[in-house]
């Protein structure tokens, strides 16, 4: 299934369409002129566009040069659908930046035939990743969201993702998830092999319902410790083994932990919306500046815990001098989905804080 | 077919040609076929809506777009149709006929196409003159651009204006 957005200033073939393309399965939302359906796609960022080129105020032509200069669109198929049917305005529609075009003299039901063909060139390969959520301060939300975050992941891509609770000792990754682990992370670094390979790691892992498999931390007090190097061998492993490798990590500005920057596609470095959560972001971006990580990596993202008193976005930007990447809004919801062990992004999927952290999946894979 | 080309509003879109300019414009019908419109000697114009303008130079580059206009019908060499059945009056549509090859040369353009054609011989005379309407249904049709042979249309169904013609030359059936 795909989701397709047709747009044509004919109303009659806007309903014709989208009846065939939903009677397909399809997921479809329309426009009836150019620079509508250019601010509709830039929010969506459907799978394909289907647009015509005889429009009021925006041609089709223009449609698809402008929305080759946007990012997000740049390389979402557009097909041109028109009434003039000379080879001339194919060359002119694939000149503007059209990926196919078709004359209106097929019938529907051999559009979408001729759409769903070019629909598997289209759909996104696999993606796959490592992304490191942390926090300098305590009480910003990392779990829930690394947890929903690898749920996400996996429910999008249809890929395996691993979570992996490297608080050693005291993580709620599993109790978000309401598993119980037979066993956890210490036990596994305690082990004497110098590499872990998929077989060692695997009896270490409990599958949750969604798919998502999960590296708990030790439920219990314990003086263990992570090497560096073993951490870092771990993690190798769960790369090759898992398309989408979700870090929950307590500090990772400490030695143990900064080993792993390198192995890092993406880092979220979470806060929440008060001055002291702020200011440890700021140290937290030196600290990781210092350590060498890629900016391109960092990703902020504002974990809005509390639903009063919260410092503005635009401060936060201004003090942290830098873009906020995704603000989580407030979810009363969240609460109950930690206690009851049912994680927000299946339990209450039509929540913003839900379509928020589905954003951040696609945001950071895309 | 012609599900998407003629709405439910009644609406053709079509390719109107002049010697200079390539008109991509609907018309309303309502429930005649364009062929019969063309015929209505009641009125010389012909009101189109949604005109999206071409040179004839560039006919890929739309160089203007209005919501309505009128089109002077002896302007217009010919008609370029996505479908046949709008160039075949309703009352010749199911009349059995035989494909005579056509040259046809108008201004700034040659004609290859078609002739349904129901006589023995072909009259080209009768064919021109004594017709009530005044433009001849072409079908399987390459228009030519005459001063410039790379700029080409083609299209199931033409309809030229016969008071246009210079020269139509064909073979008998």
């Amino acid at each position: 299934m795909a989701h397709i957005l047709i747009i044509d200033d004919d109303q009659d073939i806007l309903r014709l369409l989208e009846f065939s393309f939903k009677r397909s399965g399809h997921s479809v939302s329309i426009s009836s002129n150019g620079e509508q359906g250019l601010a509709q796609a830039e929010i969506e960022n459907p799978d394909l566009i289907i647009c015509d080129v005889m429009m009021p105020k925006m041609t089709g032509y223009d449609f698809c040069r402008q929305a080759r200069t946007k990012p997000d669109l740049k390389d979402t198929p557009i097909v041109i659908f028109s009434a003039r049917f000379q080879p001339i305005d194919r060359q002119t529609a694939l000149d503007a930046g059209a990926t196919d075009y078709l004359a209106k003299t097929v019938a529907p039901d051999e559009l979408v035939g001729r759409i769903e063909e070019l629909l598997p060139k289209v759909t996104p390969p696999t993606l796959g990743g490592t992304v490191g959520l942390f926090s300098m301060k305590g009480g910003t939300g990392v779990t829930s969201l690394a947890v929903n975050l690898a749920i996400a992941l996996t429910l999008a891509h249809k890929a395996g993702a691993v979570l992996a609770d490297l608080a050693l000792v005291g993580g709620h990754s599993a109790l978000m998830l309401g598993v119980r682990p037979t066993s956890s992370l210490p036990k596994l670094l305690s082990t004497g092999e110098p590499q872990f390979t998929t077989e060692m790691v695997q009896p270490y892992l409990v599958k949750h319902s969604s798919g998502v498999q999960l590296l708990a931390s030790l439920p219990a007090f314990s003086e263990a410790v992570a090497p560096p190097d073993r951490l870092e061998s771990l993690v190798q492993c769960l790369k090759s083994s898992f398309d989408f490798t979700v870090l929950d990590v307590p500090h990772l500005l400490e030695p143990q932990f900064s080993a792993l920057l390198p192995l890092l596609d993406k880092i979220v470095l979470v806060l929440s919306p008060d001055m002291p959560s702020v200011q440890s972001t700021v140290i937290a971006l030196q600290g990781l500046a210092q350590l060498g990580a890629d900016d391109q990596k960092i990703s902020l993202v504002v974990n809005q815990i509390t639903p009063r008193h919260s410092l503005p976005l635009q401060t936060i930007q201004k003090v942290i001098k830098r873009p906020i990447t995704l603000a989580v809004p407030f979810e009363p919801e969240m609460i109950r989905a930690v206690n009851s062990g049912k994680p927000l992004l299946l339990a209450s999927p039509q929540t913003p804080a839900a379509s928020a952290i589905g954003k951040l999946a696609d945001t950071l894979f895309k | 077919m012609n599900t998407v080309r003629r709405t439910s509003s009644g609406r053709v879109t079509a390719d109107f040609f002049t010697s200079s300019y390539r008109f991509s414009a609907s018309i309303i019908v309502y429930k005649r076929r364009l062929v019969d419109v063309l015929a209505d000697r009641m009125t010389d114009y012909l009101d189109i809506v949604d005109i999206y303008i071409s040179r004839i130079n560039a006919p890929g580059d739309i160089v203007a777009t209005y919501q309505k206009g009128s089109l002077v019908k002896d302007e217009i060499i010919f008609i370029l149709l996505s479908s046949e059945s709008e160039g075949i009056s309703k009352e010749r549509f199911y009349t059995t006929r035989d494909d005579i090859p056509l040259f046809i040369s108008v201004p700034s353009f040659e004609i290859l196409g078609q002739l349904k054609w129901g006589s023995k011989e072909l009259d080209i005379k009768k064919l021109l003159s004594a017709e009530t309407h005044n433009f001849l249904p072409v079908s399987d049709v390459t228009a030519t651009n005459s001063l410039m042979p790379t700029v080409k249309f083609q299209g199931p169904m033409a309809l030229v204006n016969k008071s246009k013609v210079q020269v139509l030359c064909g073979l008998n059936p």
